[in-house]
Formats: structure tokens, C-alpha cells, sequence
């Protein structure tokens, strides 16, 4: 087991280190100079390039060291980010890293809440989906599932503001001050994941269903309960849970544009911000710290499955 | 006509093949019996060129399979028949096509009378009619499509048919009437065989020569009747002894 | 596409109304997007700060924004940017995912490796993550939009269709292909990709509809084109200021794009039903069937009162047919006038070739005859009861208690993540009201009498060979006692020296319990070991029966000679017994 946590860190450590390649060239794609956009935006509003001069320029380039070869630009880079440090951001001319942790807070609060959501909705309508196929509960579990994955969340949370916030005035909302406040974004960001997990334990459940085993335990007198819990639900979990990585993808890209929405106080809203405010280094930032934890998330998924489906360990063993 | 020597793989660290030697003359029927797990089909593989080998030298007629222009001969010379023969047709396609594609590959110039004449010989060589030419595979039987691959390694016209488990997904009654089909086939047209398969029974009825595979080494190669009779490897003398007897002498 | 998937995907679209519709509104909004500068004269972007906010009326048919601008006529302008991008990007990032995927797995090697590195590095960012850091790094407009849909979706596209050539490349039609000397070129084209074109429209029709909003999702950003051009997701940032006074601006967008995506993700799910092909039952399902129990004590009364003369299985005149009308086989008769008889402590074997419906009757002796299948004609009788009348409760008491199975696969017979230990224990603890104690004696006794070592209690399914397995499972069927047990196919999955174990451990138990067997078996030397009367049958008909002996040497019926003649290893007999 330790062996096999080890060997996934490994890869997950290589993974990580090519995340840091693509986030650092990410930056030197910028159409034009990043010195002059740099400038362009440190320099008080209403100059424009026509004023900077090409000492400002190259003075600049030196400080950012842009004149370097690029690999030995990505090696003192990543020295800094390996020491936590992000760079600064142009606006505030505050520690990126600082700005992030301040916020991630709130954004990691949402997505435990818009998974709680996610849960409520996918486990019930994926499970009698699956039970009932082709009957009427599965017609009305799939149409739900294609509504949701259909909804562009941004449309959902306009629409969830305008009723509940607007309309009805039960809800804030906007912000993240009062504790009520994280309905609606939640509801909002867990619809959207709910669908594809809502289908993908049905068609799980369907997969267990129709396996020998099945049979076998109903031959062996096994009572309702057991076959449905035991024998059908415990397995067909288990590609639910590979799944969360998915889920995870989903979480950590939407809440961006729910956060948005809401005017909700985590990081995906401060990144939006940054974007309108040409704040590269905050993209840049914001970026490697999502993949990170999207890296992480996945370990932690990985390590799990394998402790959830004794296949794996024994497949583990043979290939060793 | 073909013979192997000292032929040995490896997966990783698990060592599948070591040091297998056997050969297969011209008409002739050489059975390769092993349980599963014996490395039987890896063989098969390296033979028809479908895996590189670890080690040790495969030839065909006096040359080394490794060559390529040797390989080329080999292509048309050695063919297969697998063990299941829906997978071993392409679904989306009609026998008419499945059996062209040999055709194509070894006979383009041919004109289209003659090609129509080329099929309906060679469906009647596996005892199938020519009105079957426009259907696809999932319209057969099984057995009828044990037929169709048969045809379709025929085409080329080759010396030697390598048939790994050809037998083993069909009922008994049409493993009986395939096994008579290939031994006709073998009488009228003295094409060798390399019969690979886990049933001793089968290989019984068929080979003249056995090859005895355990944990991808050969423990023990002879004529048929001195292998049955006087085995000379406990491995062998136990596979025998667990083959179920015929039932009360029929 | 084949004929078949055609003509699936019309017959379930002709049954379906909410399809048509949506295929109808989407024809409509496409040919609306296309053709927007004949339906109105009005400028998608010209302001009119005299008609702000007006809701929808004759001339503006969606009312007016806060510039002034209709709202009717921006939609069907930003439909065609919203549109435009997103097929850009399918068609980009199927070509790019197509031929990286087709490549890296049909010649594996270096390339392999690097293409799958690049991948999984790219799949380590959320994908809405690194679509909005692409666009916004690049300065938002429309073709770094198309690029940052692209970087993004290709990877993902290119591993699954790396594993579907994989999976194709192992099929036996490509080895064959190989061996029958056809070019590289040929098995690309011809094979593979003939065969992966399924695949790939289901995975492209299934993904137009994330795209779509991707699209949208990174314009309500602001990552779009730039304003005053109008663009879908835009249009909906633009309006939520003014959503209290003026619904509409939400409103129109949003559904727009709702609908488009819901059209696309339906039709992603017919062309997969279509090319997948879906069964038109679920499986097997016991929570369907009607749930009271019948009579009270079946089990007690069948069990083991050997006192009672009747037979432990008795079937008359049984006929077994597909009674659903929406199978294909609607109609067909399985079994046909089937009579069978298995006497206390007799073990009987059945025999028959594939389709011969033996497996149907082996599953009837348990109670699992399920639709499409019924019972429409005769008699089955357990230990002398009506066993047809019985509901699932009554047969729940009688399964693993008075009868029970062991089949052919002993891998998928065991639930993979249960340890063999308890996978036994719940049958005694199901039906048996036992001590703790009583359980785990009995449990030590029952693996000592199919001669597996106590460890296997701990260890999972996958852990054991398929010979132990296979005694796992006998040792579930037998662990209660049963007086009947129905064996179908036991050996066939394993190798010969293991069948030839298993069977003479059956026949050992058969005779230690006074089990009646019924063993059922396409292979009549199997069947000799063990049964001492034997049943034929062919297309679900008994044609001959009588003593093994009998009916091996002296066959009345055509058929069963056949088979006897059919069974091979004819010259291994006299070799030996010479």
C-alpha cells in the first residue's frame, strides 16, 4: 500500500512539474512584448505605448529577466514558486500567494457545498434510474440529468437570483457575508455536476445488475436488501468514485463562473477580476494553484479506489 | 520447412517462453498441447510475426524469419486461423470483402470473372455456399464463420496453416464435421499444420506429431503414439491421466 | 454507418416526439442564424438611446437592451459567433484528437509514451481552468477563443480514442489482417478506423454540447469577442444589471443556448442508443416482482422431510416462451413440452449444444425464469409442491436452502468486492438462524470438505485460482445442506485437470449428502463421470433419455448418435487401452 502511495506520488510529482512548464509558457504567449504590457498597465491610466520609452522597456525586461535564455528563466521561476512565492500582483502590488490564501477559503467552502448538493440530487435519481430502467422513475431521472447538463450554470444562477433573491426575496444575493449566502451558488455549481454523476451510477448500477454475481446471490437466497446493497450498489460506488476527478474538474472550473455570478468572495472571482485588469502574474497564479489541487484531489481519489476495490490491489501485486 | 530453435520471451520479469525447440515438415500435422498459461499462443505470435521473439531463431525454409524478405514469404506461406472466429472477422464487413482482402493482397491483377470463380472455389473448399458471398459475419453461425476464416487462410494458398485453439468456441457436432473438413483439406491438398490447443483428445484425433508445452518450456516432443503410449515426462503422463475416459468404451 | 444504425437511429427517432421537436427548434434557430440578415433589416449593434429597455413589442420581438439595440436581432447575430466557434472547435479538436490518438495507439512505442505524457499533463489542469487562462492570456476575441476550446478538449478526445485503437488493434480481425499480408495503410483505413467511426461520432455528438457552452461560459466572462459585437453568454452578463425591469435580456440568451445544448446532448444519446445498440429490457430485476409471500412454509415442507416420496425436481410438459412484445423473439418458444424427473439422491444429467434452452431449465429449477421469458404451459413440481405458483419471497426461503447453483464462470460468480469468507457465512446467516459459533464451525467444515485451506476466508475473489474458485462456489451451494443442486456447467471455464477435480469432488458430495444433481453440460464425457441417467435435448426439446450407459451405447435417436460419434479423442482411447 505505502509502496503503491509512493509510486502515484511519484507520478503525480511529474505531472506536477509539467503543469509548471505549461503555466510558464502560458505567459510568454501573450501577443506582443510582456514588458510593454507590463508597463502598460504599472503606469498610471491614460498613457499609452506611444509614451513608454525603450529604456523603460528594456529597464523592464532586465528586472523581469526576460533577456535570459528561457530555460534558465523557468529554472529561477520555479525556484521562486517551489518557495511559495507567486510574483506580485501588478494591481494591489501584493504577494500573489497571500491574495490566494486569503481567498481560497470561501472558494473551498462552496465546492464542499455545491458536492453536498451534488450528492443529494445524483445518488437518489442515479440509483432508482438504475433500478427502474426503462420505467417511468428512469424517464423522469434521465430528463432531469439531460436538463441539468444542458444548463449553462451561469443562466442557472441569474435565473435562481431573479426568483429566489428578486422575486421571492427568501435568499441574498450576492456576496458571501450571511451564512444563507452559499445557497444558491451552491445549488447553482452542484446541478451542474450532478447530471454526469446522476448518469454515470445508473449506468454503473445497470453494469452490476446484469453480472453473474447477481444471479448467483439471488440462487443463494439472498433477501432484497442484501442484493441491493451488497451485491448491486457496493460495487457499481466504485467507478462513481473514480469519477471525482471529474467531479473535481468541474467543481474547480466552474467556480469561476458561479462565483462570478454571485459576486462570491473565493479566488475564481478574484482571477475574473485580474483578466479585466490585465493582472498576468494573478492568471498565472490562480491557474498553477487549481491544477495543484487538481493533481492532489486526484491522488487522493486514487489512493481511495484502491482501497475501495480489492481488484486493484491484487492487479498491483501481480504487475509489481 | 519451418522449424524453431532455442525460441524464448519475456514479459517484464516474467519469463513466458524459454528455450522452445520443435519443427514442422512439409504435410505435415504437428499438434502443440499445453494448459492455459503454457505460452502456447505466444508461440503462435512470434510465428506469424505478431510479437518480436526475446531470443533464439525461427526459420522457414532454411531462413530466418527475421529477415524481412523472409517475412514477406512467410505472409503468404503461413497462415492463421484463431481461436474466435467473430472477432476474427471484421463485422462491418461482408464475406465477398473478408475474403478479397487476401485476394488483394496476392493476386491484385486479378479480373472479375475470375475473382467471382476464385471465391465460390474456395467456399467450396470449406463445404459453404457461394450465396453467403453478400452476407456479414453476424448472419452466420458461429461454425460458419470457423469456415469463412478457414477460407480466407486458405486464399493465399499456403503451405502451412497455424490454428490456435480452432476448435475450442464451437459445439462438439460442429468440432466433429470443422476436424473432418481439415483433415480432407490436408488429404487433398498436403498442407501442413501447426494444431495449437489445450485438448488432448482433439489433437489426438488429428496430429502426427505432438509437442508437449509446460510453463513455456517443451517437456516433451514425439510421434503421437509413442507420446500416448509411453510418455516420457511425468507432466505429460499426469495431462493424460487427467483426460476424461470415453465413456463406456463407445 | 452500417444499415443496422441507421436504421436504428430513424426507428428511434420516429418514436420519438420530444426528439423531432427539438430537432425541429434547432433546424429553426439554425437556418434563423444563417440566414439574420433577411429576416430583419435591423443592426445588431446600431444604439437608439430613445427606445431603452422597451419589452418585447411588434418591431422589437424581443424587446430592447439598455443601448437600445433589439434584442431579437443580436440573438440571431451572436448565434452566429456562438455557433461558428464551437463547430470550429469540434472539428479542430476531433481531427487533432483522431490522428494523435490513432497514432500513439497503433504503434505504441516512443511516441506512445510521449503523447500520453503531454496528455496527462494537460488533463491535470481543470478544463474551464486552463480555457479561461489561454483566452484571457491571448486578449479574448474569436480565434483565441477557438484555441482555448481546443488546447483544451483535444487531450481528452485523444486519449479515448488512443484506447479505442488500442482495444480495436487487439481484435482478432486485425491480427488476421496482419497475418493475410495487408499493409499498414489498409489495416489503418479499412479496420481500425471503419471500426472506430462509431466511437467517434457518439464521443463528438456527446461533446458538442459541453463545447457549446464552454463557448458561452468563457464570453459571459468577457473572453469573447469584443463588445459591441454580440455573442450569447455576453448578452446574458450585458442583461443582468437590468434583469429586475427587463427579464427578457436573461432570458433570451439563456434559453437560447439551453435549448441548442439540450438538442445536442439529446441527439448525442440517440446516435450512441443507436450505434451501441440498447437491450430492450434492464436486467434481470427482483424488485420488480411481486413481493408477498404465498405460502408460509415452503421451505420447511420441501426441505428435508425425507419422509416424502415425491422427486426432488418433477417438470411436465413445461413450455417456456418469450411472452414480451417489444423482443425481437417475441413469441419464440425456448422450451418446448419439456418432461423432466430428478429423484432424491439421483443425479441426473442434462445435455444439449448451445440454444438448446439447458441453461433455461436449469435457471427454471430455481425460480429464475424472468421476462422475457415465462412459463405459459405445465407443471413444475419441488419435493412434490407447485413450485409454479411460488412468489419471489417463497422461492427466496427455498434458494441456498433446499436448492441451489453452481454455474460456470466461478470468477463473475463471486462478488468481486466481498471476501469469500462471508460470501459463504450470509448463506448460512440468510437462512439458517444459527450461532456465531455453529457458523464458524460449519464454515471451517464446509471449505475442509472442498479441500480449500481456511485462508481463503480472508481473501477476495481475484486472489484464488479458478479451480478454487470454482470449489468456493460449490462450497456457498452446499453449505446449508441443500437437497438439490443444480449444476450448470461447472467445468467448462476450467482447465482439464481441474474439471476432472471438480467433478469427482461433485460426485463425492452428491454421494455424502444424498444431493439429487442436476448437471448440465454440453459435454457428453463430462456428463458420463457423473450423472447415472442422462437427458438430451435439442432446440428446446427433450429428443432421448434414459440410463448414461443406455443411451452411450445404444442411442435410439439420430441425434444423440451424432453426438456420441461427434465426441473426439476416439484414437487417444485405443492408443491407451492398448
Amino acid at each position: 500500500m505505502l509502496a503503491y502511495a509512493l509510486r502515484r506520488a511519484f507520478a503525480g510529482l511529474s505531472v506536477l512539474l509539467g503543469i509548471t512548464v505549461v503555466v510558464f509558457l502560458i505567459l510568454r504567449f501573450i501577443p506582443g512584448d510582456p514588458a510593454t504590457a507590463v508597463l502598460l498597465t504599472m503606469v498610471e491610466p491614460g498613457l499609452d505605448s506611444a509614451q513608454i520609452t525603450q529604456r523603460d522597456i528594456a529597464d523592464v525586461r532586465d528586472q523581469m529577466g526576460l533577456n535570459d535564455p528561457l530555460p534558465q528563466q523557468y529554472a529561477t521561476w520555479l525556484g521562486r514558486v517551489l518557495t511559495g512565492n507567486l510574483g506580485t500582483s501588478l494591481r494591489s502590488r501584493q504577494p500573489i500567494a497571500d491574495e490566494l490564501a486569503t481567498r481560497i477559503p470561501a472558494t473551498l467552502k462552496l465546492g464542499g457545498a455545491a458536492l453536498l448538493v451534488m450528492f443529494l440530487i445524483a445518488i437518489p435519481s442515479g440509483i432508482l434510474g438504475g433500478l427502474y430502467a426503462g420505467r417511468s422513475t428512469d424517464h423522469v431521472s434521465r430528463v432531469l440529468s439531460l436538463v441539468g447538463e444542458s444548463m449553462p450554470s451561469f443562466f442557472l444562477g441569474v435565473l435562481l437570483i431573479y426568483l429566489f433573491a428578486i422575486k421571492l426575496g427568501w435568499l441574498p444575493a450576492m456576496g458571501g457575508r450571511r451564512p444563507e449566502s452559499i445557497i444558491l451558488p451552491a445549488i447553482t455549481l452542484g446541478v451542474g455536476i450532478a447530471a454526469a454523476t446522476s448518469r454515470l451510477l445508473r449506468a454503473s448500477l445497470l453494469d452490476t445488475l446484469s453480472q453473474p454475481y447477481m444471479l448467483m446471490a439471488e440462487a443463494k437466497g439472498m433477501k432484497r436488501s442484501t442484493l441491493l446493497f451488497r451485491y448491486a450498489l457496493r460495487p457499481a460506488l466504485i467507478p462513481v468514485l473514480t469519477s471525482a476527478s471529474l467531479v473535481a474538474g468541474g467543481l474547480l472550473g466552474g467556480a469561476a463562473v458561479v462565483e462570478t455570478v454571485f459576486a462570491w468572495p473565493g479566488v475564481g472571482r478574484y482571477m475574473i477580476e485580474a483578466i479585466s485588469g490585465r493582472d498576468y502574474p494573478v492568471i498565472q497564479g490562480f491557474t498553477l494553484l487549481m491544477a495543484m489541487l487538481f493533481v492532489i484531489i486526484n491522488f487522493v481519489v486514487d489512493i481511495l479506489y484502491r482501497f475501495l476495490d480489492p481488484r486493484v490491489r491484487v492487479e498491483e501485486r501481480g504487475n509489481v | 520447412m519451418l522449424s524453431v530453435e532455442g525460441l524464448s520471451k519475456h514479459y517484464k520479469d516474467h519469463q513466458v517462453l524459454t528455450d522452445v525447440s520443435f519443427g514442422v515438415g512439409k504435410s505435415e500435422i504437428v499438434g502443440l498441447v499445453g494448459q492455459s498459461g503454457s505460452g502456447k499462443s505466444t508461440i503462435a505470435k512470434c510465428l506469424l510475426g505478431l510479437e518480436r521473439p526475446g531470443g533464439g531463431r525461427m526459420l522457414w525454409h532454411g531462413h530466418s524469419l527475421g529477415e524481412r524478405a523472409v517475412r514477406r514469404r512467410a505472409r503468404h506461406d503461413m497462415q492463421a486461423v484463431f481461436q474466435d472466429p467473430r472477432s476474427s472477422l471484421n463485422p462491418r464487413w461482408t464475406i465477398r470483402q473478408l475474403l478479397s482482402e487476401p485476394l488483394d493482397n496476392w493476386f491484385p491483377r486479378e479480373g472479375a470473372a475470375e475473382r467471382r470463380k476464385r471465391l465460390v472455389r474456395l467456399l467450396d473448399r470449406v463445404a459453404l455456399t457461394a450465396e453467403l458471398l453478400d452476407r456479414h459475419p453476424y448472419e452466420l453461425s458461429t461454425g460458419q464463420c470457423q469456415r469463412v476464416c478457414i477460407a480466407r487462410a486458405l486464399a493465399p494458398e499456403p503451405e502451412l496453416l497455424v490454428l490456435d485453439e480452432p476448435l475450442s468456441a464451437l459445439d462438439v457436432s460442429v468440432q466433429a464435421r470443422l476436424i473432418e473438413l481439415l483433415l480432407d483439406l490436408h488429404r487433398t491438398s498436403g498442407i501442413s499444420y501447426l494444431l495449437i490447443t489445450h485438448d488432448f483428445a482433439v489433437v489426438s484425433d488429428i496430429c502426427q506429431r505432438i509437442v508437449v508445452l509446460d510453463q513455456g518450456r517443451v517437456v516433451e516432443e514425439g510421434v503421437v503414439e509413442t507420446v500416448l503410449t509411453s510418455p516420457s515426462h511425468a507432466y505429460t503422463l499426469a495431462l493424460l491421466r487427467d483426460v476424461l475416459p470415453m465413456p463406456f468404451g463407445v | 454507418m452500417s444499415d443496422r444504425v441507421l436504421r436504428r437511429f430513424s426507428g428511434s427517432l420516429r418514436r420519438d416526439p420530444v426528439g423531432i421537436l427539438l430537432l425541429a427548434i434547432v433546424i429553426i434557430i439554425a437556418a434563423a442564424v444563417m440566414a439574420a440578415p433577411l429576416i430583419s433589416s435591423l443592426s445588431p449593434v446600431a444604439t437608439d438611446f430613445k427606445q431603452v429597455l422597451l419589452p418585447p413589442n411588434a418591431v422589437n420581438w424581443l424587446g430592447t437592451d439598455d443601448f437600445g439595440r433589439d434584442v431579437f436581432i443580436r440573438l440571431l447575430y451572436g448565434g452566429r459567433t456562438s455557433l461558428m466557434v464551437a463547430a470550429i472547435a469540434v472539428v479542430i479538436v476531433m481531427s487533432i484528437g483522431v490522428t494523435v490518438g490513432v497514432v500513439a495507439g497503433y504503434f505504441g512505442g516512443v511516441v506512445d509514451l510521449v503523447v500520453t505524457k503531454v496528455i496527462d499533463v494537460l488533463l491535470a489542469f481543470p478544463r474551464l481552468v486552463l480555457a479561461i487562462a489561454v483566452a484571457a492570456l491571448m486578449g479574448g476575441g474569436m480565434v483565441p477563443l477557438v484555441i482555448a476550446i481546443s488546447v483544451v478538449a483535444w487531450p481528452a478526445y485523444a486519449r479515448i480514442i488512443r484506447g479505442f485503437t488500442l482495444q480495436v488493434s487487439q481484435e482478432g480481425y486485425v491480427s488476421a489482417a496482419r497475418c493475410l499480408g495487408t499493409p499498414t495503410w489498409r489495416i489503418l483505413t479499412g479496420h481500425i478506423a471503419l471500426n472506430l467511426i462509431g466511437p467517434i461520432l457518439v464521443l463528438a455528438m456527446l461533446d458538442i454540447g459541453n463545447l457549446i457552452l464552454a463557448v458561452s461560459a468563457l464570453s459571459f466572462l468577457g473572453l469573447g469577442v469584443p463588445p459591441p459585437a454580440p455573442e450569447w453568454g455576453a448578452m446574458l452578463n450585458e442583461g443582468r444589471g437590468s434583469m429586475e425591469i427587463a427579464p427578457w435580456l436573461v432570458l433570451a440568451p439563456g434559453l437560447a443556448i439551453f435549448v441548442v445544448v439540450l438538442a445536442a446532448n439529446y441527439f448525442g444519446d440517440i446516435v450512441r442508443d443507436s450505434v451501441e445498440g440498447r437491450p430492450v429490457h434492464g436486467p434481470r430485476n427482483w424488485l420488480r416482482l411481486p413481493s408477498r409471500k404465498r405460502y408460509k412454509s415452503v421451505a420447511v415442507a420441501s426441505g428435508n422431510s425425507a419422509a416424502s416420496p415425491a422427486s426432488a425436481l418433477d417438470l411436465q410438459g413445461l413450455c417456456i416462451e418469450v411472452t414480451d412484445r417489444r423482443s425481437p423473439f417475441f413469441g419464440k418458444r425456448i422450451l418446448n413440452d419439456v418432461s423432466l424427473n430428478v429423484g432424491r439422491g439421483e443425479s441426473v444429467g442434462l445435455i444439449g449444444e448451445s440454444g438448446s434452452g439447458k441453461s433455461t431449465l436449469a435457471a427454471l429449477a430455481l425460480g429464475l425464469t424472468r421476462p422475457p421469458l415465462a412459463l405459459t404451459a405445465g407443471r413444475a413440481r419441488l419435493f412434490g409442491q407447485d413450485a409454479a405458483q411460488w412468489s419471489w419471497d417463497d422461492w427466496q426461503q427455498v434458494r441456498g436452502r433446499t436448492v441451489s447453483l453452481v454455474n460456470q464462470d466461478p470468477l463473475s460468480a463471486l462478488n468481486p468486492v466481498l471476501r469469500v469468507g462471508d460470501q459463504i457465512r450470509e448463506v448460512m446467516l440468510t437462512h439458517l438462524d444459527m450461532p456465531r459459533a455453529a457458523v464458524e464451525d460449519r464454515l471451517r467444515e464446509v471449505l475442509d470438505e472442498v479441500h480449500l485451506p481456511e485462508r481463503v476466508i480472508r481473501q477476495f475473489p481475484h486472489e484464488l485460482s479458478g479451480g478454487m474458485r470454482q470449489r468456493a462456489v460449490i462450497a456457498m451451494a452446499i453449505v446449508n445442506k441443500p437437497a438439490l443442486l443444480i449444476a450448470d456447467e461447472p467445468t467448462t471455464a476450467l482447465d482439464v485437470s481441474t474439471q476432472i477435480r471438480i467433478l469427482d469432488l461433485l460426485r463425492d458430495l452428491q454421494d455424502r449428502y444424498g444431493l439429487a444433481l442436476l448437471f448440465v453440460s454440453h459435454d457428453l464425457r463430462v456428463v458420463a463421470r457423473v450423472a447415472d441417467r442422462v437427458v438430451i435435448m435439442r432446440s428446446g426439446e427433450v429428443v432421448e433419455s434414459g440410463p448414461t450407459a443406455k443411451v452411450f451405447t445404444a442411442a435410439t435417436h439420430p441425434y444423440t448418435r451424432e453426438l456420441v460419434t461427434a465426441m473426439p479423442g476416439r484414437r487417444l482411447q485405443t492408443v491407451k487401452a492398448a
